[in-house]
């Protein structure tokens, strides 16, 4: 049976008990929004005593199933005030099933002065330890102190200073299978910052000497319908820019069709994409030594994760991501990607979202902190969070408050949360997704890039939103989003994995009202924390404000958003 | 001949990109993007262009987001 790790940080205990019958067929995303709803108060201060951090896995975690081993972190967030999950890739996940745990629940304030450290070993025993000695270091050296201490195979969940001092854009870093570089993120939302003011600095989990074995209704069932399942999603990825390049492929979509963000979302095409895409970085890679198609966790048949190095050939960074690219290259004016390379792993170093950094400089650059374009003045602003200089903590708490700070008119945030690399007006969808998201403007919630859908009409923008959002909440239940998308010729098999595993005779029914579950319980939630609808809109520059690359405004009405819900 | 996504394609002198994917009986749109002899390119720039002969063609479709 699947344990629970009860982490009292108060009394500093650790508990293992059964998990509640009332979760055993949820995971991931459904898993934390029930979770959520039942013992976490949603008025309550995301920093303090009553909020809670929970690590969980998905519905298909322990199994064969591809990528069933991505991990979501969830709590109140500090930075949008409302529900938030964040799910990472990573090799944690994988171990922690094969420990038989599937969720950890982090309660309570510390009352002594430094952080401490979760280490689950290999016989299950869960203990924590004073980590002061690794107080204020970033991601890469404690991953490193880490495996020296408990071994290189040891995979680490961890926070840098960021987490430490709070910082409300934290993040939360997951070590990579195969290489250890703590360069998986769970990184919006700034849940790093409650994990640091749990006084969590790290958790280890060893490989356990006796592998968890999970239980299934009919096993054999299971097992044909997940090998059919896995070889079609091993062919489509065959076919997947993310599989053959990575996701920077997607600069050569968005950048063509007006949807990168350029010059903080001023609606601007920029000529020198390409100077961030595709061919620069496979030309980089190879001539460097560095890699694509590699796999974040065991199993994993899209494997788009890259390792980048830099022009000595000495390893930068990895996990280097479109989003990272684009809103620190083209929506910062910065079209060199080796220098976009050391801004992520800066980033990824003292743990902040790249996306509400990067977000944050182009609002700074907007109000005439620093020049658009300047490399050297970003990286030095980017330093100040490490420093924790006056500026450089309004910098950790993230783009709206820097536009606050600055006095900037154009804020691209919603719900507090900066967006993603996709222009609203120029794919509508995407726009009322990151509106009425209860994550805050988030491109995992229900991207719906693709001019199909645009030129259909405003109804069918709303209805792919929608529907993408219902989709998005089954799988990060169950799966990495990249892998979701190739499943789409066999979905009802999906609902039989789900049968063969639980029990019963479902289908596909049992996770589309799952997925809907979870959605209503998310924006339940934030009703419960003050959250209106005047919170499920886009800044007023998306409305008023033409794209100069197409001439289009986000013309999505209030009514249209307000009712986008009602099922 | 020409190659697209392995399948042979009898070459014909100022073949268009799009008159090659249609001898394929591949479908193509802004989402799509092409590896060209290896070197990624974006459809809808290319659409119109002639191939050369020998030429090595990978449709990739993309299908969400990074």
């Amino acid at each position: 049976m699947w344990s629970k790790l009860i982490v009292d940080m108060n009394t500093l205990s650790v508990s293992r008990e059964p998990l509640d019958e009332d979760f055993r067929e949820l995971g991931g995303k459904g898993l934390i929004a029930q979770y959520m709803i039942k013992n976490v108060p949603p008025q309550c201060d995301p920093l303090g005593e009553q909020n809670q951090l929970i690590f969980c896995l998905g519905i298909f975690a322990g199994t064969s199933f591809t990528t069933a081993h991505r991990l979501s972190v969830g709590g109140k967030s500090p930075l949008t005030g409302g529900i938030k999950e964040s799910n990472v890739g990573g090799y944690a996940g994988t171990l922690l099933a094969e420990q038989g745990i599937k969720m950890i629940i982090l309660r309570g304030l510390p009352e002594k002065e430094g952080p401490s450290l979760l280490h689950i070993d290999s016989s299950g025993k869960a203990e924590l330890l004073d980590a002061a000695e690794y107080k204020g270091m970033g991601n890469y050296d404690l991953r490193e102190k880490l495996a020296g201490r408990f071994g290189e195979k040891v995979a680490t969940i961890t926070i840098g200073s960021a987490g430490e001092m709070g910082y409300r854009s934290a993040s939360i870093h997951v070590s990579e299978f195969g290489a250890g570089h703590p360069s998986r993120a769970a990184a919006r939302g700034g849940l790093g910052a409650v994990m640091g003011s749990k006084g969590l600095k790290a958790i280890v989990v060893e490989k356990p000497t006796v592998r968890f074995k999970v239980e299934y209704a009919d096993e054999g069932k299971f097992r044909e319908t997940c090998t059919l399942v896995n070889k079609v999603i091993a062919q489509g990825a065959q076919n997947d820019p993310f599989h053959n390049i990575g996701t920077i492929s997607t600069i050569e979509v968005t950048g063509a069709n007006g949807i990168l963000p350029v010059d903080n979302f001023s609606g601007k095409l920029f000529p020198a994409y390409q100077e961030v895409g595709a061919n620069k970085f496979l030309t980089n890679l190879a001539t460097r030594g560095g890699k694509n198609k590699l796999a974040c966790q065991p199993g994993c048949v899209v494997q788009c994760s890259n390792c980048y190095n830099d022009a000595n050939g000495e390893y930068l960074t990895s996990g280097f991501e479109y989003e990272t690219i684009a809103l620190f290259g083209p929506n910062c004016h910065i079209s060199d990607l080796d220098s976009i390379a050391r801004m992520d792993r800066f980033c990824d170093d003292i743990g902040v979202d790249t996306i509400e950094a990067a977000n944050a400089i182009a609002v700074a650059m907007e109000a005439g902190k620093l020049p658009w374009g300047d490399v050297d003045a970003t990286l030095a602003l980017l330093s100040e969070m490490k420093e924790a200089t006056e500026f450089g903590r309004i910098l950790g708490d993230g783009c709206e408050a820097v536009g606050k700070h600055l006095g900037c008119k154009r804020i691209p945030v919603v719900k507090h949360q900066a967006m993603a690399g996709y222009e609203p007006r120029n794919t509508k969808g995407t726009g009322i997704t990151y509106a009425t998201s209860p994550m805050g403007a988030d491109h995992t919630a229900g991207l719906t890039m693709g001019r199909a859908f645009d030129d259909a009409g405003r109804a069918a923008q709303a209805y792919a939103s929608n529907k993408l959002q219902v989709a998005m909440c089954i799988a990060d239940s169950m799966m990495c989003i990249f892998a979701f998308a190739h499943v789409v010729p066999v979905m009802p098999k999906l609902g039989e994995m789900m049968d063969a595993m639980y029990g019963g005779n479902y289908g596909f029914p049992r996770l589309a009202a799952m997925g809907v579950k979870t959605l209503l319980t998310e924006r339940g939630y934030n009703k419960m924390a003050g959250m209106t609808d005047a919170d499920d809109r886009l800044p007023e520059f998306f409305y008023k404000e033409r794209s100069v690359a197409t001439g289009s405004v986000f013309d999505i009405n209030d009514y249209e958003l307000e009712v986008l819900f009602d099922f | 001949m020409i190659y697209v996504n392995e399948k042979e394609i009898p070459y014909t002198p100022n073949m268009t990109l799009v008159q090659v994917l249609s001898a394929a009986g591949e479908e193509a749109d802004e989402m799509t993007l092409l590896l060209l002899n290896g070197k990624v390119m974006n459809f809808m720039h290319h659409a119109f262009e002639p191939i050369e002969d020998g030429a090595k063609i990978k449709l990739l479709h993309i299908v969400s987001g990074g």
